[in-house]
């Protein structure tokens, strides 16, 4: 019964790959972006980027479990170590921005194949905003930072209509008349007050209204840019603290260590130290390879620890099921079912070197097997199955009889 | 099931479903028979043009392990009533198949197709039809994962 049960395994997923895309024939270009910003080992979008010693881009995470089996890239084979990766925040920012994009972009590109004639003049205006809004839009950390001055810019009006457009679902814009959000502290304050609360030190006028950012994007953007204000802030309780953070988990060499010492490294991060030393030593060696590849995201993407420990619980499940995966044989159930081969193959082993055997020294003695050995005779009690072995002496007549002793299932 | 497996073997299931709706991009010859789970694939095989299989399908099994795809897949001949493996200098009667790309030489970055295809071309690319050296003992004793089996590669050489 062949069939191909496609439909039920696909529907329930929100796949997404570069077929997304029309080909290039229609849409020139989309498709291998889309590709080229995904890890050739996953096939997911860029998490964590880092490059190899070859220059080849995979995720970290991914990364670091291809060169736990193997020290080369997956791509060129040259070789390299978990050591010599570096993280490539390049990539990340283009991904990042990618993310963005994507679905208004599929969504232009449905409504101008869809319908050419009808949408074409819809859709050409904002085909032509898109290059100019999204640097402001979608990474506006970098830009605004670097000219601070600029205080005015965020939240313009460029900046919401694309976002209007993009999120056609219809997300709470900020009104002009409102508050808006500080690019310093983060905090709502009304539009009026904006200037006073920046030459405060952002110490007055915030509205506190922390109901009204309700947009994600907007909430997000609010993370970047205490994130990315604290990051740079100097001081030095920060920094202290911040390179602690920062400093990614050390290899541990496990052959050196009691389980104790593994399990105390596991409690440190609020682990679970249960299993034997195989596990505890498989789950350390997992928690340092998300630890350090959480690390080489940028700083405002960083997942927090608790969200970390979760994954790790997820990645447990996982093994458990791995286990009684049919890939895995279980020894004794293959002992059990093939019990009748192996049984043959004793018997056929301990018959022939008796068979075999008349080269003892100075006992030319000729073996002969009295009876045929029944091994194929069927179950029966194990004294009867192995058959008395005469041996005849070479020159005195004496006869030995020899009961060979066996018990299969000893 | 981890994530990273069950996510990008949706994928490729979901690449193949599009190429083989698609003509112009099918791998020609190379057919997904069953999929009903994300643990056991089949697909069929033949040869198209002149090769010594000729006219002949084979049944491949591919089964995955949840550390797909840091680990290969396990990659078989089906032997059944209906099918049998070919006779080729790299697989065994017992259908286990002898080729670096599926041990030594398997990249995460590879992909189901790429297996069947580099099957495929083997079988193209056979001068001799002949079982492989050891066949009887090998089939006696292998195991049922032909991963389990350690294979020693000996080039591109049929």
């Amino acid at each position: 019964m062949w069939k191909v049960n496609l439909k039920e395994l696909l529907d329930d997923t929100d796949v997404q790959d570069p077929t997304d895309f029309p080909p290039s024939s229609t849409v020139p270009g989309l498709r291998d972006l889309d590709g080229a910003l995904r890890c050739n080992i996953c096939q997911e979008l860029y998490e964590a980027p880092v490059v190899l010693t070859c220059g080849h881009c995979f995720c970290s995470l991914c990364a670091r479990n291809q060169l736990g089996e193997k020290p080369a890239c997956p791509t060129c084979w040259r070789e390299t170590t978990i050591s010599s990766i570096r993280v490539n925040p390049t990539m990340e920012e283009a991904v990042t921005a990618w993310k963005d994009a994507r679905r208004f972009v599929l969504h232009m590109i449905n409504d101008t194949l869809n319908g050419q004639t009808k949408a074409i003049e819809a859709s050409r205006p904002t085909k032509r905003r898109k290059p100019n809004a999204r640097p402001s839009g979608v990474v506006p950390d970098m830009v605004s930072h670097q000219r601070r001055s600029g205080r005015s810019d965020v939240g313009s009006s460029d900046d919401d209509a694309e976002r209007e457009m993009a999120m056609s679902s219809g997300t709470p814009a900020l009104g002009s008349n409102s508050s808006i959000e500080c690019p310093v502290c983060a905090k709502s304050v009304p539009m009026t007050m904006i200037n006073d609360h920046l030459d405060s030190n952002c110490k007055y006028h915030s509205a506190l209204s922390s109901g009204k950012i309700a947009s994600s994007s907007k909430s997000g953007q609010k993370d970047a840019w205490s994130k990315l204000l604290n990051g740079t802030r100097s001081g030095k309780d920060k920094e202290k603290h911040e390179a602690e953070v920062d400093n990614p988990l050390p290899k541990a060499s496990y052959t050196v260590l009691k389980d104790k010492q593994i399990r105390d490294l596991l409690a440190a991060y609020n682990l679970s130290t249960t299993g034997d030393r195989p596990q505890l030593i498989a789950r350390h060696e997992r928690w340092v390879a998300l630890y350090n590849a959480n690390l080489d995201r940028s700083p405002i993407l960083r997942k927090r620890p608790a969200e970390l420990q979760l994954e790790m619980r997820r990645w447990e499940e996982d093994r458990r099921g791995a286990r009684k995966d049919p890939l895995k044989i279980d020894i004794t159930e293959y002992r059990r079912a093939n019990k009748a081969e192996f049984d043959k193959l004793i018997q056929r082993a301990r018959v022939n070197p008796v068979h075999g055997s008349p080269k003892q020294p100075n006992s030319p003695k000729t073996l002969v097997v009295e009876s045929a050995v029944g091994s194929e005779s069927g179950p029966g009690p194990a004294s009867d199955r192995w058959k008395r072995l005469k041996v005849a002496g070479g020159g005195g007549g004496e006869t030995d009889a020899i009961v060979v002793d066996s018990d299969p299932e000893g | 099931m981890s994530v990273v497996y069950s996510r990008r073997l949706k994928k490729e299931l979901q690449e193949i479903q599009i190429e083989q709706a698609d003509p112009a991009k099918r791998a020609a010859g190379i057919q997904l028979l069953q999929a009903e789970d994300l643990k056991t694939w089949y697909f069929s095989i033949e040869v198209l043009g002149e090769s010594l299989y000729k006219n002949e399908v084979f049944h491949l099994m591919v089964r995955f392990d949840p550390e797909y795809p840091f680990k290969s897949p396990a990659v078989q001949f089906v032997v059944s009533d209906k099918v049998k493996p070919p006779v080729h200098p790299h697989v065994y009667t017992n259908g286990h198949i002898c080729a670096s790309i599926l041990g030594d030489d398997w990249s995460p970055t590879l992909s189901v197709m790429a297996i069947c295809i580099t099957i495929q071309s083997m079988l193209a690319s056979c001068k001799k039809k002949e079982l492989p050296e050891g066949n009887d003992d090998y089939v006696r004793t292998a195991p049922d994962n032909p991963k389990k089996t350690r294979f020693v590669y000996h080039g591109d050489s049929v």
